[in-house]
């Protein structure tokens, strides 16, 4: 038999976590609200059933105002899941009891109660009374630990006991309000008896939440009752009268922890928030984590790199000769150009996965809200520029908890100026050739995209939106010591894109490439790539970029790692194979060479990128949008480095 | 005697008593507890003192000064100055941020641990006397400074 299962709580309880536990999967975790901004499915098979759960975004109650909400409360209210999981913090129960009452309103589906991070509990001398809450409660309780997978098993007996019974056996409680409140439900209820289109409804559940003002529901109801009376305050009595039922459960069943669990939380925060170095700490943060990333990886790049050129030697001896220059200078020449720079890219993730995982990104953002205030957006919008450096989708994505339309637009539309670790082989291969340090020309260059990052945030307010700056609410979650496991599963999900991308896009544009330059003359000079690249050269006359690198430019639209691939194509199939990075460094001084940089930090984000910001926005407009500010952008910035960078050089 | 959250300084403690926010923020303020007749403490002041770490009962979440200027509190472990009746005696329990409001303070000799008599607390202006000295402050001002009563 096939069971369908929601899993749904508050923020950053273990949701997924725990749904990884329960299916396998390996879902993105991270210690922040709001993680998860989409639905996902997985499935598990027990006692010859079929589980299918379902991972929802985490939500503090169902007045969803955001879309991550609004996709959790649908599931919820009008999903079509035989069974909803309640998933709640063993160490903040009563957010999760809280949410536990909305949802027991809401459904009349089954619902399992489960108590999750119990491992922590425990170590915090935190009893919990299970038996108890389930007799209080009348629905099954479950305590678990996505960490120590304790009592996943238990959970899925659970689901099978409730599926299996009868649906009288499962009188779930139901909170009665006070006497003033519980008259004016039934006073709403009685009206929307009269009206045919709500027959199918939980008319209580709607009556709740027209009390307490949700927006969608007093639309929805307001068309066919128009005249409603709301008594005044009633909203805040409704949340006293769920709160006080909350403490006496606890009260009752739950003990008090043995010793602040909060205490190392606050130690930690008192540095990393401090008053004047909380500041400076981030900025070094962001520092050593791209400093690590050039520094560790280095040797680890030259061996890769190594193995490549033997690899190269190897079959550049084959007959044909075609044969040996396609294998040689476009495949492994171009894939490999690329695959270099892996490790820089798993340390990178490793390390985001790090900061992620300890609970600092909401910390972060607490720090620089500040600054974002008067750019009008939130340290919301800031966990999604710092999800950028990694790669643009996700923080694409991530944009989904925002509630001010304005504000997310106005994110969404400046993440990719955030330098993602795509772009990372094409600022090491530069900085590499032509910088004395190239690190800190790495940093100069993560530097400017924050710089430019802002200032298309000004100008988009300008541009189209008018308003206030929205609100900032977000929650400090404990700090968690990452469980190394969990780094690694992280750095493979965020790493192995960009592995497929190498096995994908990077090869097929590798082999276009190659034969773009081998045809129609059988040499690079007079090639169809030297065409392309020739005929838009002319626009970077000022740049002074040569054909390969304005033809690298084209072909980079599709990923930025092609720009270094197809290069890598166009210097190798050249008569005497000369060295790249010697190459390079004939073509490009440093002032141009950072130009080029520029450019490619803020051009054309890839596809992948283009695509989510249609899919997310639901139009091409802003698509088309984004190309053109892009390409605009990134032009004027690079013409600009290359007019000031000579006039101070001179 | 309600003050608005926003003006509470690092290590208040509080009573919320009304929240007075849109209703779609307010549900979602309600849901995170933050209920008339909670403790609510004041943690953490951002580095640019925007905005605010509070603590209710075992959650911390960050709210900027625009929504917590909206939820008004009944001061607990210590309250503005200006609300001392004439004649008590005070300890200063913490002083609100601000560069210049602090440096003046200090050329009073006023600092937390300072001990205060109110001579006088009318009209909207507070003469206090500090280490024998005597000074008037404003309103505004004495609305910055937090004290204990002690007699
Ligand atoms: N010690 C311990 N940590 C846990 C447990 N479950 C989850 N975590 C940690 O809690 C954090 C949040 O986990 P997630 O699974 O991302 O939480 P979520 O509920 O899916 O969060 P959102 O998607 O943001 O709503 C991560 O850092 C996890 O490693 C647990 O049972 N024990
Ligand atoms: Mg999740």
């Amino acid at each position: 038999m096939k069971i369908d299962v929601a899993i749904c709580g508050n923020p950053n309880v273990g949701k997924t976590s725990l749904f990884n536990a329960l299916t396998g999967s390996r879902q993105r975790v991270g210690n922040w609200p709001g993680v998860t901004v989409a639905k996902k499915e997985g499935y598990r098979y027990w006692k010859g059933h079929e589980l299918k759960f379902v991972d929802l975004p985490g939500t503090y109650t169902l007045g969803a105002q955001s879309l991550d909400e609004k996709i959790a409360r649908d599931a919820i209210v009008n999903g079509d899941e035989d069974i909803v999981v309640v998933i709640s913090d063993a160490l903040s129960l009563e957010r999760g009891l809280y949410l536990l009452f909305q949802v027991l309103e809401a459904t009349s589906k089954p619902v399992i109660f489960v108590i999750n991070a119990i491992d922590e509990a425990r170590k915090a001398g935190i009893v919990i009374d299970k038996t108890g809450l389930e007799v209080s409660l009348n629905i099954p309780v479950v305590l678990t630990s996505a960490l120590t997978e304790e009592g996943v098993d238990e959970l899925c007996d659970k689901i099978l006991e409730v599926y299996s019974k009868p649906s009288i056996d499962q009188r779930k409680f139901i909170l009665k309000y006070n006497e003033e409140i519980e008259q004016a439900i039934q006073k709403i209820e009685r009206e929307l008896e009269k009206e045919k289109e709500f027959d199918s409804y939980n008319k209580r559940w709607i009556a709740i939440k027209t009390l307490e003002g949700d927006s969608e529901v007093l639309q929805l109801i307001t068309k066919s009752i128009p005249h409603l009376e709301i008594p005044e305050d009633i909203q805040i009595e409704i949340s006293s009268d769920r709160y006080q039922l909350v403490s006496n459960l606890l009260k009752n069943f739950v003990s008090e922890s043995s010793y602040d669990v909060w205490n190392i939380s606050d130690a930690i925060d008192h540095v990393f928030t401090h008053k004047y170095i909380g500041i400076p700490i981030f900025l070094a943060i962001l520092y050593m984590m791209f400093k690590i990333t050039f520094d560790i990886a280095a040797p680890l790049s030259d061996s890769v790199a190594a193995f490549f050129d033997w690899l190269a030697n190897i079959t550049s001896s084959i007959s044909p000769r075609w044969l040996a220059s396609l294998l040689s200078d476009g495949i492994i020449g171009g894939v490999g150009s690329i695959l270099v720079f892996v490790p820089n890219i798993f340390i990178l993730f490793f390390m985001m996965g790090f900061l992620e995982e300890t609970g600092y990104f909401s910390r972060a953002a607490f720090v620089v809200d500040r600054f974002m205030y008067y750019l009008k957006i939130s340290g919301r919008s800031f966990i999604s520029f710092i999800l950028g450096f990694g790669c643009s989708v996700p923080a694409i994505m991530s944009t989904r908890v925002m509630g001010d339309p304005r504000e997310r637009l106005v994110t969404l539309l400046s993440v990719p100026f955030i330098s993602c670790s795509a772009r990372l082989p094409v600022y090491i291969l530069i900085a590499g050739a032509l910088f004395k340090n190239p690190g800190n020309a790495l940093f100069g260059i993560y530097f400017f995209s924050i710089i430019v990052t802002t200032v298309s945030i000004l100008i988009l307010n300008k541009l189209f939106f008018k308003g206030t700056p929205s609100p900032f609410i977000i929650e400090m979650p404990r700090y968690r010591m990452p469980v190394v496991k969990n780094l690694v599963i992280y750095m493979w999900n965020n790493g192995k894109h960009f592995l497929q991308k190498a096995g994908t896009i990077i090869l097929v544009s590798a082999i276009v490439i190659w034969f773009l330059s081998y045809f129609p003359a059988g040499n690079v000079e007079n090639s169809y790539a030297a065409l392309l690249g020739k005929l838009i050269q002319p626009v970077f006359k000022v740049h002074q970029f040569d054909w390969r690198i304005t033809t690298s430019l084209i072909f980079g639209i599709s990923a930025k790692e092609v720009v270094v691939s197809s290069y890598a194509t166009l210097v190798g199939s050249q008569e005497d194979s000369p060295d790249l990075v010697e190459t390079l460094r004939n073509s490009l001084n440093p002032v141009n060479a950072f130009a080029l940089m520029v450019f490619v930090m803020a051009y054309v984000p890839c596809f992948a990128t283009l695509a989510t910001i249609k899919s997310e926005t639901g139009s091409l407009k802003y698509m088309l949008f984004s190309i053109v500010y892009t390409i605009l952008i990134a032009y004027i910035l690079s013409l600009i480095v290359v007019v000031v960078g000579r006039a101070l050089i001179a | 005697m309600l003050i608005k959250l926003d003006e509470l300084p690092e290590g208040s403690v509080a009573v919320i008593e009304k929240v007075d926010l849109p209703e779609d923020l307010k549900e979602r303020i309600l849901g995170m507890g933050f209920i008339p007749g909670r403790r609510i403490e004041v943690v953490k002041k951002a580095p640019l003192v925007d905005p605010t770490v509070y603590k209710i009962g075992n959650f911390r979440v960050s709210l900027r000064s625009s929504e917590a200027s909206k939820i008004y509190v009944k001061p607990v472990n210590h309250i503005p100055l200006f609300l001392c009746p004439e004649g008590t005696v005070c300890k200063v329990n913490a002083l609100a941020y601000g560069r210049r409001f602090l440096n003046e303070l200090a050329r009073m000799g006023l600092d937390v641990g300072k001990k205060i008599r109110i001579l006088r607390n009318n009209s909207g202006k507070i003469t206090i006397e500090v280490d024998g000295n005597i000074h008037t402050v404003g309103k505004g001002r004495a609305s910055k400074i937090f004290v204990e009563v002690i007699e």
